[in-house]
Formats: structure tokens, C-alpha cells, sequence
């Protein structure tokens, strides 16, 4: 794309300016093969701000100290200009300015070119949840984690779940969005990247092999306003210390059936699926109906508008097989009856008939309300 | 002239029993103000309107920082009123507040009599671009009426095409302020143009008049373009046309560029004014010319000029090509040239003038330091390599509020102390006024430098929750806004006081030596008995201080002083 | 009078103040107090007018570039739709309005030399040469509602289906030959573009997609603008032909509208002509009334080949 970069010099390993660690202070930890580049970037840029700021911090309370003057003293000088120094003061940020231009510029080259041997993972963003699609079929859901008040720390919720990535090899994401723009960030790989709807977007990058034998753990944010619970798009990202490790991470992933009884299964899939986002299981009201107590309401507990938000209204009864049917239509087809008292806001689920049993299943165990 | 003799509307008068006619007694009653064509009163009423709604806009800015206090749920469970209550902040303050405030305010009360003007070009244009804001205003009102809009003041599409919120009425407020924006670039544009007396030339104008005059070209230029894109969010929302939403075949990244093909020259709508305020303000108060005038002019210009061209840098991140993304970044970086200039033709302005540390120069000085942290920390953002990591954190979020509330609003301020006199007549409090200004000027810095900080570390902005790591930043930050809420209040009070009860203020307070200090304080209604006569607004050498009173008197005006 | 003009209302007056007795008292009625001399008004008057020109044009200029955006990236749109717009009307409306342009240069010759009786109706003609414009423009947005060529979700695919068989086998019937577009003999049920990606998107939230294949394109770029050619060429229709509508609606509507405005303002200058007001020393609103008509004639110089012809 850029016929220049062919003629300059190979910055293989990264156009790394060379510069001490302590310049960069205040970033969070560099963890991708990027990382240090942009940091040397940003210390550079750091170290030409502050000289500026210094000097005209210095040069300001000087000149105020010592030109401060009683009322109605005259000026000492009446100099209206000196066009030398103020070209000197034109050129030499100008000099500096493209110098910055051509560090941001080369860096960024860097940044935009994924290696051809990239793994590839395919990144479905959504008001407000993040899957992670695997080449091999495996799929994960994300993991928001939550808030512990007491702990003031936020808690990883499940931990098969989020993003898990393999050591060693550079990671391409293909991301869509299925409604509103999102933005894919991890603050330590010092990548970002919107997500817009109707595009796929493409971002790579290559996180550091772990130290350790446990996986490096990061927070994915979502760095594009998206409306409600943007602030809750985060997901757990895990970065294995080997390949093995990723493997038996793959197979645990996948390994809901393990899970003998159908509650189980149901209730595994509650949670992958991104059910909870919109359900809650102990009564409280999210954007849908609550799950607690749905199995066995009468018809006239559970008021219907047919074929949308505004249609006749007729009373359904949860329960035997026509209470199954109901669920399963509503799981497939979610604007055919839209619960009284709610949007209709639910996408049509892709879920295998298999899986949308053990849901049935889960609601079933769940018990009446109070 | 029939004015009242014993007082006016505004402020009685005790002592100083022959009152002088002026533009405030001129007339009475609502209509001779609704109804006025003074530019004076047109200016006082913008500003009055304009401070109000900072007053709004800071309740709403004071609600997101304390909701920010602690991670999770602080003052509201509710993600959705966090969100309205970020979204209302940033279009209150930056469509109803900034991008009017020196223009239409200031510009409209001081531009006219610095060019020795009895009016501005159309009268009756400027009274409907008022009443256009007021219209805009009424909109804004029945947004929170209607429960708020949480879309983001930048409307991005597809979500403020989605969401169930007042988008529509917000969008239409900021379509008539749009217009309100235009008439009063317009009629500055042709004021400057054709009531210029022959006497002064282009180069003989004070800076603030160039300043307003590349802030006019913008407004008529970039404004249109902000009012087809709402026109079209509308019909997208209610039509669902498909130029904007994926939906309907269309393409969001087509909004983000319209959207900022207008609002990144506003953020020159907003800055230029205030930095030819800080033009008038550092020379005035060092009582030396500036130096480099034609630098600084010119700068103005070129500010407004390349302010075209770089609004693809605040999309680096969007799916814009490479190439796109490289040639913006190398366009925006040519911007921060005439803005270097301006500081140090500002601070070699200072040199060798001798300098007093009114509230007004506080002000002009805090701008020079707040502004260039505002303008270096442009750079990390206009370099492409490290945007990818700032984009869209709170190191953007600190870096606006350093341009736009610390440049913009602080030369405001400025201003409207440097003015205040000849505004209303009367003085303020200065040590009631330092002390504000310091509690502005701490608090500023201690709200905003932290959020650099928090913005490196990776907090994403519009966040109502945030990771428990972030949580020590966001109190200090918290902290500071109250600060500064602390200083308006007592702004607030200062000021209001000093219409009631402050004294009597002198046609040249500050011994400066442009055309508007040589009228009464306030003007009379038609600014000027007679054609003033124009000289080099920037020579203090006939400006005399007299010991005795503590005022300034210029040689000029010393046969035909009226006071 | 200078000291309470300001507390009442004024009668309208073209420009500034009113009648103003500052200064030498030698004033031209419809000079305002704050002008040295009517040329200097009159200047004023006329660089106003052609600021605002620039920002009228600019204001077109979103919608011109949506246009050349689309344009560029859908090319198949405006081949389907121009065709369906009928090009006679539309060069009907551009000689109508330039007939007007030329009647309103000639009125504001009228009022420099202060032939007001010529001028009334220059101005006349010219206000109906508006209504003319408008009514063709209301005939033909009648026939596209009608056959139900609206604009974004309004666009009603049955209707258009139905229309577009018609339209084949009349030309079938009489024998002529059919053009490109209408080529498709079986149109299948099209889906309406409200049932696309939000909510027909291929995959459930969280990633319930049936299984991981190879990344999907986006959902939404297949009904897209940029996602590729598009063309649905059994259907003989191109997707989102609705947006050819929007974009035709919106220009033209907005235009129609600063048509309404021009005429409004011919009408005035037409009441305030009566009192012989304009004539070689006053005739700055007829002028710079005619510069607005003019732009709103320019514009659609521009939107009739852009929108009709290519």
C-alpha cells in the first residue's frame, strides 16, 4: 500500500525508538509485540511535550516575575515583532512535528499488516456481549466478570468462558457487530479497533508468551459507545503459557454434555449462550421476562401480545406440552408473542433443538415464584 | 434622548446622581429588550442565556463525576440516566454554550464597537440568530422533558438511530442552533467587511476581530454541513432512508464523516475566539503591542484553514483506510503549527511589558498553560501509532476538556471579566476574583490532568462502571470538579454582586487603548457620539495613569470626555 | 424617534433599523441608521446574500456527496432508478424554472430602472412560473407514491413488483424492446429490507451460530452499501433500490422546499412593489431576492441530469 516503506530501512522488530523504561511510566503493562514500539512512541512524544510545557512553563512565571509592575508603569519595550524569531519558532516545530508524523506513521505500518501465518478468530460483538468463534468450531461466550463490592474487585464469572488465546502466534479477529458500533480494545496489547455493523473489521496482534505456567489474564473493554451496558462489555481475556494449554482449554469449552442431568446442560447454556444477559433467574426484571417462575403460570398470570408489541392479547399458560411448544416458538421465533409489559427486543436464537430442551429443562427446575 | 434619569433597569444607582445614558437605560420594559436590535442588549442576552445553561451542563458534568466516584452503582443503579446524563452535558455545553459563547455573546456586545460600528451589519438577522438559540434551548428543554437523550452528544449512528431516547428533539435543538451559528458568522463577516471605517485597515484591526472573522468563515462554511447530516439522522430515524444504518443498506462511517466534517472545525468555532480574547487580554494587561501581529493574524486564518482538512483524525480507529488514516494524521499535525506560533507570540508578548496580574490577565495566563497542555497532548492523539491506544479513553476525554473547557471556556471567562466593565458598568470584586479563579484553575487541573493518567492506564470514557484499579483516579478527579464548582459559585456570587452593589466603572479600567475603551462604560446606545477616530489600537504610550484616582484617562479622549 | 425606536416594533423595513435619523438627517427612507450610504447598505446586502448562497450550497453539498458515495459504491442503483423517474417531467420542471430565472433577471432590471408595472409582472410570471414547477413536481410524486416508489422502509416492494410487471408487458404488448433492468421475467418475493440484519441476522447473541465455519461475512454487508456488487439479477431489481429513493426524495424535497421559500419571497417583493418603493436608488431585496431564486434554479440545473438523465 505504501510504496515508500519499501525503500526505507526494515524495522522488523518493531520501529522501537530507543528509550529508558521510566519514560513511559503510568502505562499499563506492555504485553503484545507491539506494545513496546507504541510505548517508545508515546515516551518520545512524552519527552518533546514536556520539554515545551517545561520551557513555557519556566519562560511564563519568569516573564510574570519579572515584568510584574505597579499600576501605570509603561512597557519597558515596544518591540512589535522580529520576523527571524518567529520563523525560528514556526520552523523548529515543524521539523518536530514531522519527525513525530514519520514515527506514528512507521509504527503504525507495522500495525495494520497481520502476518500471513496468523491464527484466526472470529469476534461477534452485540449489545452487550462479545463470542469468540474458533477455527476449529469451538466457541466461546464471553465472561463480563462482576463487581464485588466487598472485594472492590472485579471477579471473573466463569473461567472456561472470555477470550483464550494461544502462545506464540500472531492473532487475527475478524469482527462483526449484529446491531450498533463496538470497539475491541485490551489497553496492554495497545490495540483498538471499532466494530462497525454491515463491515467486518480486522485487527491483529501478538500477545507475549507468559512467563509462568498459569495464563496471562486481561480485561477486554468495549471502547465505542453502544448504549446501556456499554461499560459492562468486558470480557476475561486469557493468554496460555503453552499450546497444550490451550488445547485442554478447548475441550473444557466444549465439554458442556459432560453435565449428566438436563437441568445442568440447560444451565451451562444459560450462561454460554448469553441467555442471562436479557433473563434473570431470581426475579429481578433485565430486559426480558425472568426465567424464575415462568414454568406453570396460568393463562391468566401470563398475558401475551400476538405477533408484536402491540398485538390482540391473549393469556398463554406455561405448562405441559403446549407450555414447551410456547418456549420453543419464543426461542426461535421471538416476535411471534411478546410478554405484556416488555419490548420486543429479542433476536430469533440459533440453538439446536437438543439445546433448547435442556433450557426447557432449566426453567422447569427453577421453580415458582412466591 | 428621553432615558429615566434617576436609574436603570438593571442596576439602581446610588451614588453619581447625573446618570449617563447608556444602552441599558435607553429604554424599559420586556418588549425594549425582546424586541431590541442592539447589539449590546442582543449580547447581554446571549450571555445571560449562555451562563445559564453552563450552570445546566456543569449540574449534569457534577452528576456523571460523582456517579464516577465509585465503581458499580454510586448515585444511580440505572446505566441508562448515566448515560443521558453524559450525553445532555456534552450537547449542552458544547452546541449551547461554547460554540456560542464568545461569538454570540461576546463578539456580538464588544465586535461592532471595536470596529467603531453602531451596529453589526443586519440587526434584525442577529435578534432571530438569538431567537434561533433560544429555540434550540427550548428543544434541549423538551429533551429532558421527554426523559433525555443518551445517544452521545456525536449522535454516531446506527445507535442514535435505535435507540428508544429523545433523539429527535435533541437533534432539532442542535439543527436551529446550527442556523443561529450561520446568521451570526454571517452578519460578522459582512460587518467586518463593510462597516470597517476607512481608517482601518486589515491590519489595523484588533486581533480579536481577526479571530472572529476566521470564526465566521467556519461557521458559514462547516455549520450547513452538521444541519443536512441531523436532517438526515432524522429521516433515518423516522423513515429509516438508509443512508446511516447498516439495516437499511446504509453506512454508519459515512455519518462519523459528515458528523466531524463539522464538528472538528466547531472545535475552531469554539478555541479561535478565545485565543484572539487572549490576544487582547495579554496585551492589555502587559500594556505592550502584541508581538507578531501579522504571526498571530495569520495564524488565525491558517487555524481555520487546515481545521477543514483533519476531521478524519478523530477516525483512526473506524475502518477508515490506512492511507486515509496517514494523510489526516500528517494534515492535523500541520494544525498544531500556528497554535505553537500563537504561545510564543503570546509570551514574547509579555516580555518586556509591564505586566499586571488583574483577573482578567489570570485568566489570559492560565489559557497560555492550560492550552498547551491541551495542544501537546494533540499529539499523541494526531500521531496514528499511539491514538490506536488512546482513541476513544479518557486520555481523550482530558484532552478536549483542556482545549474546550480549559482554552475555550477559561478565555471566555477571561473575556467576560476583561468586559465585565464595560458591560454592566460596574466592578467586580478582584480578590473575591483571584480566589475563584484559583479554586477554577486547581480544580481544572486536578479533574482533568488526572484523567491523562486514567486514559493511559486504558479507561475507556462513557463507562458508568469502571475496573476497581481505576477507582483512586476517578475520586481525585471527582474531587477537583467539585473544586471547581466551588470557584463558579463564588464567580457566580461575585459577579452578580457587583451589578447590585459594585462600583461605578471608568470607560478604561484596564488602560487599554482599542476603540471600545473609548466610550462610556457601558456604551451609550449608539456606541459613538461622533465617528471615533482610529489609531493604532495597540499603543499604550497615550493611556495615563493617574495615582490619584487609580484609573486610566487616554490622551485621545480628553476633549470630548463625557465623564 | 431615536430614542424609542427600539422599544416598539418597526414595520418591516428590507434591511436593518428603519428609518434612521442619526447623523446628517439626509437619509433615503430605507436606509438604516447604522450605514453611511445606501451603496454601502446595499453591498452589505448583496455579500450577505451570497454567504448565505454558499452555506445553502453547502447544505446541498451533504446530500451531493451522500449521492456520489452511494453512487460510486452502487452504481446499479441509479441505472434501476433513474428509469423509473420520468424524464420528460423532469425536463419540463428545468425549462419551467429556467423560464422563471429569465423572468426574474429581467424584473430585477425592472426595478433598477424603476419600471415598477414591468416588474409586477415579471414578479407574477415568475411566481407562476414556481406554481407550474411545483404542480408538474406534485404530479410526479404522486405517481411514484403511487406505484409505490417511496422513500427508505416506505418503499413498498409489492406495489413496485406489481408496477414493474405491468410496465413489462405493456411494453411487451407493444412490441417495444425492454430495457436492462426490466429484463427479469420471474421476480421472486423480494424480503423487505426492514427484515435484515437487525433482525434476520444469521447468528443469535453470544455466538449461538450453528457452527464455527470460516469467518461469515458480515450479516449486514450483504444487504449493505459496500458489500460488493449487489445486484440480485434474478430479481431484477438491485437491493436496497429503496435508498436510489431516499436519496432522489431528499434532494428533491429539499429543494422543493427552497422552491416554496423563493416563491414566498417573490411574493412579498410582489406585495411591496405596489407602492413604487424600488427604483434606481432602492432596489437591493428584488436583487438580492432574484440571487436566492437563482441558486434554487442552479441547484436544479445540477440535481435533474444527476437524479433523471445518468
Amino acid at each position: 500500500m505504501f510504496g515508500l516503506s519499501a525503500i526505507l530501512p526494515d524495522f522488523s522488530s518493531g520501529f522501537r525508538l530507543p528509550l529508558a523504561d521510566w519514560t513511559t511510566v503510568g502505562m499499563p503493562e506492555a504485553k503484545s509485540t507491539i506494545a513496546h514500539m507504541v510505548d517508545s512512541h508515546i515516551a518520545f512524544i512524552n519527552i518533546v511535550c514536556a520539554f515545551f510545557f517545561i520551557a513555557i512553563c519556566i519562560a511564563l512565571t519568569y516573564i510574570i516575575i519579572r515584568f510584574k509592575k505597579p499600576a501605570g508603569e509603561k512597557a519597558e519595550s515596544d518591540v512589535s515583532h522580529n520576523t527571524p524569531l518567529e520563523v525560528t519558532w514556526t520552523v523548529i516545530p515543524m521539523i518536530i512535528v514531522v519527525i513525530m508524523f514519520c514515527v506514528g506513521f512507521y509504527g503504525y505500518n507495522r500495525m495494520i499488516a497481520a502476518p500471513a501465518d496468523s491464527y484466526t478468530i472470529n469476534v461477534q460483538a452485540q449489545q452487550w456481549s462479545w463470542a469468540f468463534h474458533y477455527p476449529d468450531g469451538t466457541i466461546a461466550s464471553f465472561d463480563p466478570g462482576r463487581y464485588d463490592a466487598e472485594k472492590n474487585e472485579r471477579l471473573v464469572t466463569d473461567a472456561d468462558q472470555g477470550l483464550h488465546l494461544p502462545p506464540g502466534v500472531p492473532i487475527r479477529l475478524k469482527m462483526t457487530s449484529a446491531d450498533v458500533l463496538h470497539a475491541f480494545y485490551i489497553p496492554q496489547f495497545r490495540v483498538k479497533q471499532d466494530i462497525v455493523p454491515g463491515k467486518i473489521s480486522t485487527l491483529w496482534f501478538e500477545p507475549l508468551v507468559p512467563e509462568g505456567d498459569e495464563p496471562d489474564e486481561y480485561w477486554l473493554m468495549c471502547a465505542e459507545y453502544c448504549g446501556k451496558d456499554h461499560s459492562q462489555m468486558f470480557s476475561r481475556v486469557y493468554v496460555h503459557p503453552t499450546l497444550k494449554s490451550f488445547e485442554d482449554w478447548k475441550i473444557r469449552a466444549t465439554s458442556w454434555k459432560d453435565e449428566q442431568s438436563w437441568e445442568q446442560r440447560g444451565e451451562i447454556l444459560y450462561r454460554r449462550k448469553g441467555c442471562k444477559q436479557c433473563h434473570s433467574v431470581d426475579g429481578t426484571r433485565i430486559i426480558g421476562p425472568t426465567w424464575l417462575g415462568l414454568w406453570g403460570k396460568t393463562a391468566a398470570e401470563h398475558p401475551v401480545a400476538i405477533g408484536g408489541k402491540n398485538g390482540p392479547v391473549e393469556g398463554i399458560a406455561v405448562a405441559g406440552d403446549a407450555g414447551e411448544a410456547y418456549i420453543f416458538e419464543s426461542i426461535r421465533d421471538p416476535m411471534s408473542k411478546i410478554v405484556v409489559g416488555y419490548d420486543a427486543a429479542m433476536i430469533p436464537q440459533k440453538l439446536s433443538d437438543e439445546e433448547i430442551l435442556y433450557l426447557i429443562e432449566f426453567m422447569k427446575s427453577l421453580g415458582t415464584k412466591e | 434622548m428621553n432615558a429615566p434619569e434617576t436609574g436603570t433597569a438593571a442596576a439602581p444607582i446610588v451614588e453619581a446622581p447625573p446618570t449617563p445614558h447608556h444602552y441599558l437605560n435607553h429604554s424599559k420594559g420586556f418588549l425594549s429588550w425582546a424586541l431590541t436590535l442592539d447589539h449590546k442588549r442582543i449580547g447581554v442576552m446571549y450571555l445571560v442565556g449562555i451562563l445559564g445553561c453552563f450552570g445546566l451542563g456543569g449540574v449534569f458534568a457534577l452528576l456523571v463525576r460523582t456517579e464516577l466516584w465509585s465503581p458499580g452503582p454510586t448515585i444511580t443503579s440505572d446505566p441508562n440516566m448515566y448515560n443521558m446524563w453524559f450525553t445532555v452535558h456534552g450537547a449542552v455545553m458544547v452546541f449551547l454554550v461554547i460554540i456560542p459563547g464568545v461569538p454570540a455573546a461576546l463578539g456580538n456586545f464588544v465586535l461592532p464597537i471595536m470596529l467603531g460600528a453602531k451596529d453589526v451589519a443586519f440587526p434584525k438577522l442577529n435578534l432571530g440568530s438569538f431567537y434561533l438559540w433560544v429555540g434550540g434551548a427550548i428543544f434541549f428543554i423538551l429533551t429532558l422533558l421527554m426523559g433525555g437523550v443518551d445517544s452521545g452528544w456525536t449522535f454516531y449512528t446506527p445507535y442514535s438511530a435505535v435507540t428508544k431516547t429523545a433523539v429527535i428533539p435533541a437533534v432539532t435543538g442542535v439543527f436551529l442552533l446550527g442556523f443561529s451559528s450561520i446568521f451570526t458568522g454571517l452578519n460578522f463577516i459582512v460587518t467586518i467587511h463593510k462597516l470597517r471605517p476607512s481608517g482601518m485597515t486589515w491590519f489595523k484591526m484588533p486581533l480579536f476581530l481577526w479571530s472572529s472573522y476566521a470564526t465566521a468563515v467556519i461557521q458559514v462554511l462547516a455549520t450547513p454541513v452538521i444541519g443536512i447530516t441531523l436532517l438526515l439522522l432524522i429521516m433515518e430515524r423516522t423513515l429509516h432512508v438508509g443512508i446511516f444504518t447498516p439495516a437499511y443498506g446504509g453506512d454508519p462511517v459515512l455519518f462519523q464523516h459528515f458528523f466531524w466534517f463539522y464538528s472538528h472545525p466547531a472545535v475552531y468555532i469554539m478555541i479561535l475566539p478565545a485565543m484572539g480574547i487572549v490576544s487582547e487580554l495579554i496585551s492589555v494587561h502587559s500594556h505592550k503591542r502584541p508581538f507578531g501581529y501579522k504571526f498571530i493574524a495569520f495564524s488565525s486564518v491558517a487555524i481555520a484553514m487546515f481545521g477543514f482538512l483533519v476531521w478524519g483524525h478523530h477516525m483512526f480507529t473506524s475502518t477508515q483506510s490506512p492511507a486515509m488514516n496517514a494523510i489526516f494524521s500528517a494534515i492535523t499535525f500541520s494544525v498544531s503549527i500556528p497554535s505553537a506560533i500563537k504561545v510564543f507570540n503570546w509570551l514574547a508578548t509579555m516580555w518586556g511589558g509591564s505586566i499586571r496580574l488583574t483577573v482578567p490577565m489570570l485568566y489570559g495566563v492560565s489559557f497560555i498553560f492550560l492550552f498547551s497542555i491541551g495542544g501537546l497532548t494533540g499529539l499523541h492523539l494526531g500521531t496514528l501509532s499511539t491514538d490506536i491506544h488512546f482513541h476513544d479513553t479518557y486520555f481523550v476525554v482530558a484532552h478536549f476538556h483542556y482545549v474546550m473547557m480549559g482554552s475555550a471556556l477559561i478565555g471566555m471567562f477571561g473575556g467576560l471579566h476583561h468586559w465585565w466593565p464595560k458591560l454592566t458598568g460596574r466592578m467586580f470584586d478582584h480578590t473575591q476574583g483571584v480566589i475563584a479563579w484559583a479554586f477554577i484553575f486547581v480544580g481544572f487541573n486536578v479533574t482533568f490532568f488526572t484523567q491523562f493518567i486514567l486514559g493511559s492506564q486504558g479507561m475507556p470514557r462513557r463507562y458508568y462502571d469502571y475496573l476497581p484499579r481505576f477507582e483512586i483516579y476517578h475520586k481525585i478527579s471527582t474531587i477537583g470538579s467539585y473544586l471547581m464548582a466551588a470557584g463558579f459559585l463564588v464567580m457566580a456570587y461575585y459577579l452578580l454582586h457587583s451589578i447590585f452593589a459594585g462600583k461605578q466603572a471608568p470607560s478604561n479600567p484596564w488602560g487599554a487603548n482599542s476603540l471600545e475603551w473609548h466610550c462610556t462604560s457601558p456604551p451609550p446606545h449608539d456606541n459613538f457620539k461622533s465617528p471615533p477616530p482610529i489609531d493604532d489600537c495597540y499603543d499604550y504610550g497615550g493611556v495615563d495613569y493617574d495615582p490619584r484616582t487609580g484609573q486610566y484617562s487616554s490622551r485621545a479622549d480628553q476633549p470630548a470626555a463625557s465623564s | 424617534m431615536s430614542g424609542s425606536e427600539h422599544a416598539t416594533p418597526e414595520p418591516p423595513t428590507p434591511e436593518g433599523h428603519g428609518p434612521g435619523e442619526h447623523g446628517s438627517g439626509e437619509h433615503h427612507p430605507f436606509q438604516a441608521h447604522h450605514w453611511d450610504t445606501m451603496r454601502q447598505q446595499f453591498e452589505a446586502g448583496k455579500l450577505g446574500m451570497w454567504l448565505f448562497l454558499a452555506t445553502e450550497v453547502l447544505l446541498f453539498g451533504g446530500l451531493f456527496c451522500a449521492y456520489f458515495i452511494y453512487r460510486s459504491n452502487n452504481p446499479e442503483l441509479f441505472e434501476y432508478g433513474h428509469n423509473a423517474l420520468n424524464k420528460w417531467l423532469g425536463a419540463g420542471n428545468t425549462i419551467v424554472l429556467l423560464v422563471s430565472s429569465l423572468t426574474m433577471a429581467l424584473g430585477v432590471r425592472a426595478a433598477q430602472v424603476g419600471e415598477t408595472k414591468k416588474l409586477r409582472i415579471l414578479l407574477a410570471l415568475t411566481f407562476v412560473c414556481g406554481c407550474g414547477f411545483m404542480s408538474i413536481k406534485y404530479i410526479e410524486y404522486s405517481e411514484k407514491i403511487g406505484h409505490g416508489y417511496l422513500l427508505g422502509s416506505k418503499f413498498d416492494y409489492e406495489k413496485v413488483k406489481e408496477h414493474e410487471r405491468e410496465a413489462r408487458e405493456a411494453e411487451a404488448h407493444t412490441g417495444g424492446h425492454e430495457t436492462e433492468v426490466f429484463a427479469a421475467a420471474n421476480i421472486p418475493a423480494y424480503v423487505p429490507a426492514e427484515k435484515s440484519a437487525f433482525v434476520d441476522a444469521p447468528r443469535g447473541p453470544s455466538g449461538i451460530a450453528p457452527i464455527a465455519e470460516e469467518v461469515k461475512p458480515g450479516h449486514g454487508a450483504e444487504d449493505g452499501a459496500h458489500g460488493g456488487p449487489g445486484v440480485l439479477p434474478s430479481e431484477g431489481r438491485p437491493r436496497n433500490a429503496h435508498i436510489f429513493f431516499s436519496i432522489y426524495f431528499m434532494m428533491t424535497g429539499l429543494h422543493g422546499i427552497h422552491v416554496l421559500i423563493g416563491m414566498a419571497v417573490i411574493a412579498w417583493l410582489f406585495v411591496t412593489s405596489r407602492d413604487n418603493r424600488f427604483g434606481p436608488s432602492y432596489f437591493a431585496p428584488v436583487e438580492i431576492g432574484g440571487l436566492y431564486w437563482h441558486l434554487v434554479d442552479l441547484i436544479w440545473i445540477y440535481l435533474f441530469p444527476l437524479l433523471y438523465l445518468i
